[in-house]
């Protein structure tokens, strides 16, 4: 694997991980909000 | 924080501007709810904000605007009825605990985690495909068309002490919710067509029993990929 290849999955894993925080933060603050 | 909707704000400011102040909260909440979940409004926002996180963000945003309105929600103490006896008051608060038990277990009957985003913000970060879910009219979704719903107007309307800011919420919240359900039907309908006048014609809306179900069996009816997710999703 190239130095390009790995870089290129670094930055979609860091994107899609980026996506699946902001919405485990949505869910939190649903949470904090309604309970 | 509030934790309820009597202990708000009582700051002493006349019940006219508290109510308009309570009101323009419940709008707020309103628009943001109804605006978002519409079709073209998915289809505008999608365009600069990733698809997966299109549902978070709604949930992001209800939230806030549910926040700002426990925040800054004004006290209306004066009672509008009280029940004394123990024994009605228990029936009551049982039917409030069973409002809020039919609103977390219809989420449970559709697909919670898909309610809230978080099956989309999962399935983009393993980087598979969605899968289909199916059109699900299961359990409650087999007497009414929104349990979700029913569970709320019981658990907003079941109180033994129903203060004047009590009432205007609940009054609010299903005002909001009978015109809610009329857009999201509508735009049902349209995606849908036959398939959910069906259920439309076999299953009532809010109250079970109260249009007799016809030959149809409401299993049968199977939308399309995204049509169910629409169903619960948007008000």
């Amino acid at each position: 694997m190239t130095v390009e290849a790995v870089g290129s999955t670094m930055v979609v894993m860091t994107h899609r991980t980026a996506i699946l925080g902001y919405g485990i933060v949505a869910y939190l603050l649903f949470l904090v909000s309604f309970c | 924080m509030p934790r309820t909707v009597d202990s708000g704000i009582s700051d002493g400011s006349p019940a006219a501007a508290a109510i308009a102040i309570n009101t323009a909260l419940l709008g707020l909440f309103a628009v943001q709810h109804s605006v978002m979940a519409r079709p073209w409004f998915k289809r505008w926002w999608t365009r600069f904000v990733p698809q997966p996180v299109e549902r978070s963000t709604f949930v992001l945003l209800a939230s806030l605007a549910l926040l700002l309105l426990f925040w800054q929600w004004r006290t209306l103490p004066a009672a509008v009825w009280h029940v004394e006896w123990p024994a009605a008051r228990m029936v009551v608060w049982t039917l409030f605990w069973a409002g809020w038990g039919t609103v977390l277990a219809a989420t449970f009957m559709i697909d919670h985690f898909e309610l809230f985003g978080l099956r989309q913000v999962f399935t983009a970060w393993r980087g598979t495909a969605e899968k289909e879910t199916g059109f699900r009219a299961t359990l409650l979704y087999r007497l009414v068309r929104h349990p979700l719903m029913v569970g709320f107007l019981v658990a907003f309307w079941a109180a033994p002490t129903m203060t004047a800011g009590h009432l205007l919420f609940a009054a609010g919240t299903t005002g909001y919710i009978l015109v809610a359900l009329q857009l999201e039907e509508r735009d049902l309908v349209a995606t849908l067509g036959d398939r959910y006048r069906v259920y439309q014609r076999s299953v009532p809306m809010l109250v079970p029993g109260l249009r007799p179900r016809q030959s149809c069996s409401v299993a049968t009816v199977t939308p399309r990929r995204g049509l169910t997710r629409r169903s619960r999703s948007t008000r």
